[in-house]
C-alpha cells in the first residue's frame, strides 16, 4: 500500500513537471516574436492601436483566469459542482476575450500593412491560437469532471487545465504589455 | 500532494471499426475537403481556384486532425478528455502497429518503420539527383525547378522525418524505458500520437510540388521562399508537423527518465544511450519551437503578405533563426549516436567503459555548445568581428566530442574487439565521423570557410557527419538489438558484406566530393562545368553502389527480423537492463521490480549490476 502511495506520488510529479517542461518550451516561440517585435518596431507604438480594447481582452483573460482558480480550489475542498460551474464561467469569460479580440481584427484599427501592424496581427493571433487551445480545454474538462467525478483526492485533470490557462494568462499580458506599453 | 490518479478503465471494442489507417486517409480527406471549402466559402476574392495558398494551409489543418482523430485519436485522446466511454482496446496482434498505440516498444517499432520507410524514399530521390548530376547539363529532370525540389525534399526528410527520428523517436522509445528497468513511459499517448504526425509530415513533404515547385532546399532560405510557388507552403507544414513529433516525444522521454528510473538506477549508473536521449530531448524542446514560429513567420510573409524577411525586412534575420535551430540539428542528430558507440563497444569489446564520466560531460557540453555555433553558416555574410566568436565556439565543440572518441579509443584500447556487425559498424561510423568533424574544424575558419561556402565541400562534410556518424550507427544499433527486437539473429555474413559494401560506397562518393568542392562545384546546381563531369560520375556509381547497399541492409534486417535463426537471450553477453528481460520483451517489459546496484560498463566483476524481484 505503501509503495503505491510513492508510485502515485511518483506519477504525479512526472506529470506535473512533463506539462511543466512542455510549457516552457511553448515559451520559446512567443520568445522568436518577441524578438521580431524588438527587432521591427523596437518600443514603437502605433497610435491607431485600440488600447481600450486591448485592456479590456486582457481583463476578461485575468478575470477568466480568476475563476479557473477558484475552480480549482473548490475541487481541492471536494466540491465539485463548484469546479464545474467556475470552470464554464471562467470558459464564457476567455470566449469574451476572444470575441473582443476578433472584433479589434476584423475592425482593422491597425492595419496589417504597416510594420507595427505585422507584428500585432501575428502576436494577438498566435497569444489567441493559445487561449483558444486552452479554452477548448477548460470545456473538456469540465465536462470531463462531471463524469469521472473528479474529487480531492484526484483533480490533475483540473491542476494541469490551470497550468495551462495560466500559460494563456501570461501570454495574453506579456502580449498586452509589449503592444500597447512599450 | 498526494493525489490518486484514475486511469481510463478497461474498455472493450464494442462494434466493428474500420481499419484505423484506412479510417485516418478518410478521414484526412473530409476533414481538407471540408475546412478547404469552408475557406473558399468565405474567401473575399471570388474566381479564385477551387484550392488556393490559404485554403491548402486551412485545409491542410482538417486533413491532419482527421488523420489523427482517424488512427485512433478519437478513441484514445477525444474521447477519455471529455470524460466519455471509449470502444477502443488496444490489439494484441500485428494490428497493434497501425493504430495509435500506447505501448513504448510498438511506438519505437512505428517510428522504426516510418524513418526506414523514408530514409528509403529520400534515398531514391538522392539516387536521382546523383544520376541528373553524370552529366553536365539537364537530361533527367526537365527544369532546374524540378532538380532543387527533388534537393530540398531529399534533405527535409533525411533530416526531419529520419535524423531526428530514427535514434529518438525509434530507438529512444523502444529502449530507454527498458534500459532504466521501467515499465512504461510518462505519457505513452503524448508519443503514441506523435508517430502519426511523421507519415503526415513525409506525405505532405513529398506532395509538395503538387502547389508548385520549391527551390529553397530544407533550409527555407529567404527571401527565395516567399517568391516560390504554393510548394513552399507544404515544406513550412511538413516541418512542423515533423517538429512537432519529435517535441511530444522529448517530452515524454525526458519526464520518463526523470521519474520513471528503476530503484538503483541513479543519474551516476545511467546508460550512455539514456544520457544521449535525455541531451538531446533538450535541445529538441528548446530548438523545435523555435523553428516552428520561424516557419509560422515565413508561413505569414508568403501568404498575407507580410514583410518580416524580404527585402523590407531582414532577410538576415531569417538566416539567423534558421540556424540557431539548424546547427544544434545536426547535435540532435548526432548526439545519440555517439552515445551508441559508447554503449556497444564495450559491450562488444567485453572490456570496462573507458571514462565513462569524460563521455557523459561530453555529450552535456556538446548540448551546451551546440546553440553557440550557427553563424558559422553565415560567415559569408557577417563582419569579421563577429566573425571570431562562432569561429572560436565551433572550434571549441570538437573538445567535447572528442570526449566520446576518447572513451572510445580508450575502451578499445588493448581489448579483444569482437567484430561482429554492430561492432564494425561501430568503427565504421568512428572514421566516419572523424573525417566529417576533422573538416568541420576547416570550416570553422573564415579563410577556408569563404573559400568552400556552398560548394560540395560543405556537402561531403555534413554527409560525413550525418550518414557517416549517425546512419552507420543506426545501422549498428540496429543489428546490436534485433536480437532483443525480434528474438531472431541476423546472417553474420551478410551482415559484414553489406557493411563493407555501404562503407566502401559512401566513403567513394563522398570523399571525392571533397575534391569537387575545391575543384569547384557548387551546390544547388544541376548543370556545371564539363571539366568536372568525370568525377562527379564517379561520386554518382559509388553512390548508386551505396544506395544498393542500404537497400540490402533494409532486406537483410526485415528478413532476419521475420525468418533469422532463434537468438540466444543475451548474445553478446550484454550487461544493461534491457538484456534481462525476454525478448522480445512481454508488454510490461520485466516480469517484477528491478533494482540495480551495480555499474552497466563494468566487465571486470561477475555479478551482474541488476536483479528482479518477483511481483508478489
Amino acid at each position: 500500500m505503501q509503495i503505491d502511495t510513492i508510485d502515485k506520488s511518483r506519477e504525479l510529479r512526472a506529470y506535473r513537471f512533463g506539462m511543466l517542461m512542455f510549457l516552457v518550451t511553448q515559451a520559446v516561440p512567443f520568445t522568436v516574436i518577441y524578438a521580431v517585435e524588438y527587432l521591427f518596431d523596437e518600443f514603437y507604438i502605433s497610435p491607431k492601436a485600440n488600447q481600450w480594447l486591448g485592456t479590456v481582452e486582457v481583463l476578461l483573460v485575468l478575470a477568466s483566469w480568476w475563476l479557473g482558480r477558484q475552480g480549482l480550489a473548490a475541487i481541492r475542498q471536494n466540491r465539485l459542482l463548484d469546479l464545474v460551474t467556475k470552470f464554464r464561467q471562467s470558459l464564457l469569460l476567455g470566449t469574451a476575450s476572444l470575441v473582443v479580440l476578433g472584433y479589434q481584427w476584423g475592425t482593422r484599427f491597425v492595419p496589417p500593412s504597416t510594420r507595427y501592424g505585422e507584428v500585432y496581427y501575428t502576436l494577438t493571433g498566435v497569444t489567441g491560437f493559445y487561449t483558444l487551445v486552452s479554452l477548448f480545454v477548460l470545456l473538456a474538462i469540465s465536462i470531463r469532471a462531471a463524469k469521472v467525478k473528479l474529487s480531492s483526492d484526484n483533480y490533475w485533470d483540473a491542476e494541469a487545465t490551470m497550468y495551462l490557462w495560466t500559460f494563456g494568462l501570461l501570454t495574453n499580458v506579456i502580449s498586452y504589455v509589449l503592444l500597447y506599453w512599450i | 500532494m498526494a493525489q490518486n490518479i484514475i486511469t481510463q478503465p478497461d474498455t472493450y471494442r464494442t462494434r466493428p471499426m474500420m481499419p484505423p489507417v484506412l479510417r485516418g486517409f478518410l478521414w484526412a480527406a473530409i476533414g481538407f475537403l471540408v475546412f478547404n471549402m469552408a475557406t473558399i466559402a468565405v474567401d473575399p476574392f471570388r474566381g479564385h481556384p477551387f484550392v488556393t495558398e490559404v485554403s491548402a494551409v486551412i485545409g491542410w489543418a482538417g486533413g491532419v486532425i482527421g488523420w489523427l482523430l482517424g488512427v485512433g485519436g478519437w478513441e484514445g485522446i477525444v474521447l477519455p478528455l471529455f470524460g466519455s466511454p471509449s470502444a477502443w482496446v488496444e490489439p494484441l496482434d500485428w494490428r497493434r502497429y497501425f493504430e495509435l498505440s500506447t505501448d513504448h516498444k510498438v511506438i519505437g517499432i512505428q517510428y522504426l518503420v516510418s524513418a526506414s520507410g523514408t530514409f528509403l524514399i529520400a534515398g531514391l530521390i538522392a539516387m536521382g539527383i546523383r544520376y541528373e548530376l553524370m552529366q553536365p547539363s539537364l537530361h533527367f529532370f526537365t527544369y532546374a525547378n524540378q532538380y532543387l525540389t527533388a534537393v530540398g525534399i531529399h534533405g527535409t526528410l533525411m533530416m526531419f522525418a529520419v535524423g531526428t527520428v530514427a535514434l529518438i523517436g525509434g530507438l529512444g522509445n523502444y529502449f530507454v524505458p527498458l534500459m532504466i528497468g521501467a515499465k512504461s513511459t510518462v505519457f505513452p499517448r503524448l508519443s503514441g500520437i506523435g508517430h502519426w504526425l511523421v507519415p503526415a509530415g513525409v506525405l505532405t513533404v513529398i506532395f509538395s510540388p503538387l502547389l508548385g515547385y520549391w527551390d529553397t532546399g530544407w533550409r527555407g532560405y529567404e527571401p527565395l521562399a516567399m517568391q516560390d510557388p504554393g510548394g513552399i507552403v507544404y515544406y513550412y507544414l511538413g516541418v512542423a508537423a515533423l517538429t512537432l513529433s519529435s517535441s511530444f516525444v522529448s517530452v515524454n522521454l525526458a519526464a520518463t527518465i526523470i521519474f520513471q528510473r528503476a530503484r538503483g538506477v541513479t543519474w551516476a549508473r545511467l546508460p550512455l544511450f539514456v544520457w544521449g536521449t535525455i541531451t538531446v530531448s533538450l535541445l529538441n524542446l528548446i530548438w523545435l519551437p523555435e523553428i516552428q514560429m520561424t516557419f509560422i513567420l515565413g508561413l505569414l510573409d508568403k501568404l498575407v503578405p507580410f514583410n518580416f524577411f524580404d527585402a523590407i525586412g531582414s532577410p538576415l534575420s531569417y538566416l539567423s533563426l534558421f540556424w540557431l535551430f539548424g546547427h544544434p540539428e545536426v547535435y540532435i542528430i548526432v548526439v545519440p549516436a555517439i552515445s551508441l558507440w559508447n554503449e556497444i563497444i564495450p559491450v562488444m569489446a567485453q572490456k570496462s567503459l573507458f571514462a565513462r564520466s569524460w563521455a557523459v560531460i561530453g555529450l552535456i557540453f556538446v548540448m551546451m555548445l551546440s546553440g553557440l555555433v550557427w553563424a558559422h553558416h553565415m560567415f559569408t555574410n557577417m563582419r569579421n568581428s563577429e566573425i571570431f566568436p562562432f569561429s572560436f565556439f565551433t572550434e571549441m565543440i570538437s573538445i567535447p566530442t572528442g570526449f566520446s572518441f576518447m572513451a572510445a579509443i580508450g575502451t578499445l584500447w588493448k581489448s579483444r574487439m569482437r567484430l561482429y556487425t554492430p561492432g564494425l559498424l561501430v568503427i565504421m561510423s568512428l572514421f566516419n565521423f572523424l573525417i566529417g568533424g576533422l573538416t568541420g574544424v576547416f570550416l570553422a575558419d573564415p579563410p577556408v570557410n569563404f573559400q568552400v561556402h556552398n560548394t560540395f565541400f560543405v556537402v561531403a562534410h555534413f554527409h560525413y557527419t550525418i550518414i557517416g556518424g549517425m546512419v552507420f550507427t543506426w545501422m549498428a544499433a540496429m543489428y546490436y538489438w534485433l536480437p532483443k527486437l525480434s528474438g531472431r539473429m541476423y546472417s553474420e555474413f551478410w551482415g559484414k558484406f553489406l557493411a563493407i559494401v555501404i562503407f566502401i560506397g559512401f566513403n567513394g562518393a563522398f570523399s571525392q566530393m571533397f575534391l569537387l568542392g575545391l575543384h569547384g562545384m557548387n551546390r544547388w546546381v544541376p548543370a556545371y562545368p564539363p571539366y568536372l563531369q568525370p568525377m562527379n560520375y564517379e561520386v554518382s556509381l559509388f553512390a548508386f553502389l551505396l544506395g544498393a547497399g542500404f537497400v540490402g541492409h533494409a532486406i537483410h534486417i526485415a528478413w532476419a527480423w521475420a525468418k533469422g535463426p532463434k537468438a540466444q537471450e543475451n548474445p553478446w553477453n550484454s550487461r544493461t537492463l534491457e538484456w534481462m528481460t525476454s525478448s522480445p520483451p512481454p508488454r510490461n517489459n520485466f516480469d517484477g521490480e528491478v533494482e540495480v546496484s551495480g555499474s552497466f560498463y563494468r566487465y571486470d566483476v561477475d555479478k551482474l549490476p541488476g536483479v528482479i524481484h518477483p511481483t508478489e
